[in-house]
């Protein structure tokens, strides 16, 4: 875990001074995680419940450790991270790049406060990674991103400070409602036992804190603008892995803290959670840049999760797991094809894009099937995902459940006007060139993934039953 | 001897075999040997349903697991096929009319560039097709109906050049989906109530919800709107004339003969639910009524002639829900298997001429057509013959099976039957006679040409079926209708009043009828049509209005809606009013202010002080 921090100084010092080598050791060290967490996610399939950690005092004084666990929802979450994150470094293999040394090392800076993010055990140090990966983010954003717009990166950043208060005020509360001597570890974090009218506000400062990192409507502004002007590798980081941690948080650090207060507001956060699916693909229908279109229907899938984890249901939680994992491939697979479209067309306004799918076939053909896991086809992971989460839906509400059921007409519009526009209809003159072999690669990788928990997503429920049925058992502690 | 249970597993997955191979070779094959290896992936799987078909005569089910897909808590869910005699005669059905639908293709795609991309995904859509009707439960049927949806949309914009053809792909999709949200909430509802969905164990304890109690009704009418968005029922069947854009096999296949009747399918098979709710299946017979009346009205204002069958597909499909909404569901899956013979012969037919014309679609520049083309000519007559009802060709015992039962439900019923039955002979006499009787009106001297004989062989096979296809279900007499008895063990029909006696007279009544009225129609449109036939064409808009109501109606506002919270609520509301909230506090807003010197260092500073400034106030704090 320590190694991406170790790679992203040795790339920020230096010492390799090729930009090739510097890809060629960002991409190794992330596979080597990605084998690391693979390794170690075959153990949890083979042996359900497994749970691993590692704990060193820190600052003894104030009872903060170093502690850190993997159960198994961290190890899908890292195997995601880790993958992700190589795929992303293998797409931008032919990019161009200012400085590619401090690109290259943010992204392992921001891999490493990542893996941190989803293996802390201790709430302070949880708090430190979680600032530790949105700090190489915000960086990668003002140093890569559209220059012409330095108001959006402090965007981001004022919105990620909010969240980071509320977040930090909520563990400092709560640190000190454990018994004497104060710790956050999390093991004593559940043990505590906070008075209902607590959990009542420490709900709402946790939930808006992961709500505005997720991004849940009506917290989610800073998202569309991030993703339209940052870098197509930035962007692709940001959508598949930022947003995951707000949704973990919810799963370890929210439902099996407050109890009591879940049961209270679930009702509303369910239903804001699906006025704003509704309400994000309404307004992607009408977005003509194709990376704020991707924006909002990733909005309106993370929406959708986040209803299936507050309904606290086994198969709510269980179908915010797969779904998130399916997210995490679809959203980095879309905005590789808005890079690749870009890259080739030098825009990303749909109305001067068309006929795209003409001069190369495979590439729209690579499109539609990312389309497909977005809009929950059948085999595809996202339709596994949705089905579980409506499912949970249909048990706590049938009228929500309708509601929801609508999006899978409004997202397969929203994706098919898309699609259309861009691939199909007049040709504006523009072509999509063969594509290069490491993008070939990345699309290839994204789509055998999406497939891939289609067809046996057995294997990460299996690998995550028992760690989010420990989270529902601490939820449901009345 | 091979265990036949291995054998059928095979059944639907050898297709998707010919898909894989197509796909990875895909332009590296030869047309022939593409064309016929695909066709190969059907014919087999066509065998082996025959081979199957006996051995569940006795009513014997064969359930076989394929594969456990995912398990939540003590949800299990599984895929299984089921062999029954219904998958089993829709397997036959399906494969039958796929296999000669593919070796016509042979012939009628020949010269196309998408040669080989046509036929994988041709295989594709059967794989799907198959996978929906053998599947055990209501998830794995979902499966194969989005699966077949997806290929339904690959082939309607097969020629994705063309704007209007790719528009007409993307409207079926979505029209598809509204239909499938319906479908997968009825799956989920039933999921909740009885743990499963598989079918055996849902009919079984179906019956304690009660007849007409809130939940079946529930159930029955989420599945109602899947089975209206696939087969094309009021009001969402704007999108099936629109897919005539599709090369002309793909609309005999997806868009007649098999795609379209999933939904009347997936009511048969739930035939145990429909019955315990009397009110869906009166709303099925008013659905149902419409959009027969309505396609038929269309349809004769039609002149392009894939359009004239597409509005007479919209037509049966409307008359298959009568049925079903009176509880005659064999009666219904009889229609169905003789539709899927005749309706593939009208459109290959069809697909001959415009083959014979080089492309020609449009009617008012056909005719006299039956000098250059006879054996398509021919075939066409037998066609039309069958699905006019005219004795003893297939249509007419099928037609007549619902006649009957109409006329036992209400006599109004019987009458727009009636109707309906007239409509669908004065556009397709106007069809016959518009292209192949009279002089010939097209533009140049160019001499059509009959189709070869890949394409002849499948336009003859079907027109001996369209011919003699009634009998797998005759009338005449007790213990004769052989295709209700086979299927009895898993589809139970409404009980029939008219019985004996009664039955033989309305019979003859109906046969005597029936040739008297087409004879006389015949007549008085050979007279309309033959000399002059752009005297009368009626001027029924194509989709009566109903297109624009839905762009007016919902559409726009929806569209319009979307741009004000863009725009309005998104930008200004949200955006501006958290900039503004941001902007009243001081801290954020310092930082806002250093944001216009632009310089990465200050930010950082920022970043990193705020947090060891929290630090530093919790160890403060204690």
């Amino acid at each position: 875990m320590a190694l991406p921090f170790i790679t992203a100084i040795v790339l920020a010092t230096g010492v390799f001074s090729k930009d090739c080598t510097i890809k060629r050791v960002a991409l190794g060290v992330a596979l080597v995680e990605t084998a690391i967490a693979i390794g170690v996610s075959y153990l949890f399939y083979m042996y359900p419940g497994t749970m691993m950690s590692l704990s060193y005092p820190w600052i003894p004084l104030l009872g903060i450790s170093f502690k850190v666990g993997i159960d198994g929802i961290s190890i899908l979450m890292l195997v995601l991270t880790t993958a992700v994150t190589g795929i992303c470094i293998l797409s931008s293999f032919k990019n161009e790049l200012q400085s590619a040394k401090t690109f290259y090392a943010l992204i392992m800076a921001m891999l490493g406060g990542l893996l941190g993010v989803f293996m802390a055990l201790d709430g302070f140090l949880f708090y430190v990674y979680w600032e530790l990966a949105l700090l190489p983010a915000f960086l990668l954003l003002l140093g890569w991103g559209n220059v012409k717009k330095p108001r959006v990166p402090m965007q981001f950043l004022v919105y990620m400070i909010a969240g980071s208060f509320l977040l930090l005020a909520a563990l400092i509360y709560i640190y000190f409602a454990t018994p004497m001597p104060h710790v956050v570890d999390i093991k004593a974090i559940y043990h505590t036992v906070l008075s209902p009218d607590a959990q009542q506000w420490i709900f709402w400062a946790l939930f808006i804190g992961f709500a505005i990192k997720t991004p849940l409507f009506p917290f989610h502004t800073w998202q569309p603008d991030t993703y339209q002007n940052a870098s197509p590798t930035t962007t692709m980081l940001v959508a598949g892995l930022l947003s995951k941690m707000g949704l973990y948080g919810m799963y370890r650090w929210l439902i099996p803290i407050v109890p009591l207060a879940l049961p209270v507001n679930a009702p509303w956060v369910i239903g804001l959670a699906i006025i704003g699916t509704v309400y994000a693909y309404s307004v992607a229908l009408v977005q003509t840049d194709i990376k704020r279109l991707i924006a909002y229907t990733s909005i309106a899938h993370l929406g959708l999760i986040v209803a299936g984890i507050m309904t606290g249901t086994l198969h709510g939680l269980q179908g915010g797991m797969i779904q998130i994992l399916s997210h995490g491939l679809t959203s980095v697979g879309l905005f590789l094809v808005a890079a690749i479209i870009f890259q080739n067309c030098r825009t990303h306004n749909l109305r001067q894009l068309g006929g795209l799918a003409r001069s190369n076939p495979f590439f729209a053909a690579a499109f539609l099937m990312i389309l497909l896991g977005s809009i929950a086809f059948p085999l595809t992971g996202g339709f596994i995902g949705e089905f579980l989460i409506l499912w949970s839906l249909v048990n706590a509400s049938l009228v929500w459940a309708g509601v929801a059921a609508v999006t899978i007409v409004l997202g397969a519009w929203v994706m098919l006007r898309f699609y259309h526009g861009a691939m199909l209809g007049p040709s504006t003159g523009a072509t999509i060139a063969p594509l290069s072999r490491s993008q070939k690669a990345a699309l290839a990788l994204v789509i055998a993934g999406i497939f891939f928990i289609g067809l046996f997503p057995n294997i990460g429920l299996k690998i995550s039953e028992p760690a989010v049925r420990m989270t529902q058992e601490l939820a449901l502690r009345r | 001897m091979i265990s036949p249970i291995l054998l059928t597993i095979l059944i639907p997955f050898i297709p998707l075999v010919g898909w894989g191979i197509l796909t990875i070779l895909r332009n590296r094959l030869s047309e022939p040997v593409a064309g016929w290896m695909a066709s190969l992936c059907v014919i087999v799987p066509f065998v082996l349903c025959c081979w199957v078909f006996p051995l569940i005569q006795s009513g014997a089910l064969i359930a076989i697991p394929v594969w456990k897909w995912f398990q939540v808590g003590r949800l299990d869910i599984s895929l299984n096929f089921l062999m029954d005699p219904l998958s089993v005669w829709m397997g036959i059905l399906i494969t039958g009319v796929a296999s000669l639908i593919h070796i016509y293709s042979i012939g009628y795609m020949h010269g196309d560039s998408g040669f080989n991309r046509f036929f994988s995904y041709l295989n594709l859509f059967v794989f799907f097709m198959l996978f929906l009707v053998f599947s055990d439960s209501y998830l794995g049927m979902f499966i194969g109906w989005e699966g077949v949806g997806l290929c339904s949309y690959l082939l309607i914009g097969f020629w994705y050049e063309n704007p209007m053809f790719h528009a007409a792909a993307k409207k079926a999709f979505l029209m598809n989906r509204i239909g499938d949200a319906g479908f997968i909430l009825g799956i989920l509802v039933l999921l909740v109530l009885f743990g499963t969905t598989a079918f055996v164990p849902i009919f079984t304890y179906a019956g304690q919800l009660g007849s007409n109690s809130p939940l079946i009704l529930l159930i029955t009418g989420l599945l109602l709107i899947g089975a209206i968005g696939k087969s094309a029922q009021f009001p969402l069947y704007t999108w099936l004339p629109d897919a005539m854009a599709g090369p002309t096999p793909v609309s005999a296949l997806i868009h007649a003969a098999t795609m379209v009747i999933a939904g009347i399918y997936m009511i048969a098979r739930s035939n145990f639910l429909y019955s315990l709710a009397p009110l869906t299946l009166d709303v099925m017979l008013i659905i149902g009524t419409i959009t027969a009346v309505l396609g038929g009205l269309i349809a004769i204002g039609q002149t392009d002639i894939k359009k004239v069958l597409a509005y007479s597909t919209v037509s049966q499909l409307g008359i298959m829900m009568i049925a079903l909404g009176l509880g005659q569901y064999t009666v219904a899956l009889f229609h169905m298997t003789t539709h899927a013979f005749f309706k593939a012969l009208l459109f290959l037919g069809a697909g001959s001429v415009i083959h014979a014309l080089d492309g020609e679609q449009d009617m008012t520049r056909m005719g006299g057509l039956r000098k250059w083309v006879p054996f398509t000519g021919g075939v066409m007559a037998i066609g039309t013959l069958a699905i006019v009802g005219f004795p003893p060709f297939s249509g007419f015992f099928s037609k007549d099976a619902i006649l009957i039962a109409g006329a036992q439900q209400s006599w109004i019923l019987f009458a727009l039957l009636i109707l309906i039955s007239i409509l669908t002979a004065i556009y397709m006499f106007k069809l016959g006679v518009m292209t192949f009787l009279g002089n010939s009106r097209m533009d140049s001297a160019k001499k059509p040409h009959e189709s070869p004989w890949v394409m002849r062989g499948p336009l003859g096979v079907l027109a001996v079926f369209s011919a003699i296809g009634g009998v797998v279900n005759l009338p005449f007499g007790n213990g004769r209708e052989w295709l209700t008895r086979y299927l009895r063990p898993v589809v139970q029909d409404a009980p029939v009043t008219i019985t004996g006696a009664n039955s033989h007279s309305l019979e003859w009544a109906l046969i005597v009828g029936t040739i008297t009225v087409l004879g006389v129609l015949f007549i008085v449109i050979y007279r309309a049509y033959c000399k002059n036939p752009l005297t009368f064409i009626p001027n029924i808009n194509r989709q009566m209005g109903l297109d624009k109501v839905y762009t007016i109606l919902i559409i726009k506002p929806y569209e319009a809606l979307s741009t004000f919270l863009s725009n309005t609520v998104d930008r200004r509301l949200i955006s501006g009013g958290i900039a503004q909230l941001a902007g009243a506090v001081t801290v954020t807003g310092r930082i806002l202010k250093y944001t216009q010197t632009g310089n990465a260092g200050t930010y950082m500073l920022f970043m990193v002080a705020g947090i060891v400034i929290l630090i530093a106030a919790v160890v403060w704090g204690i």
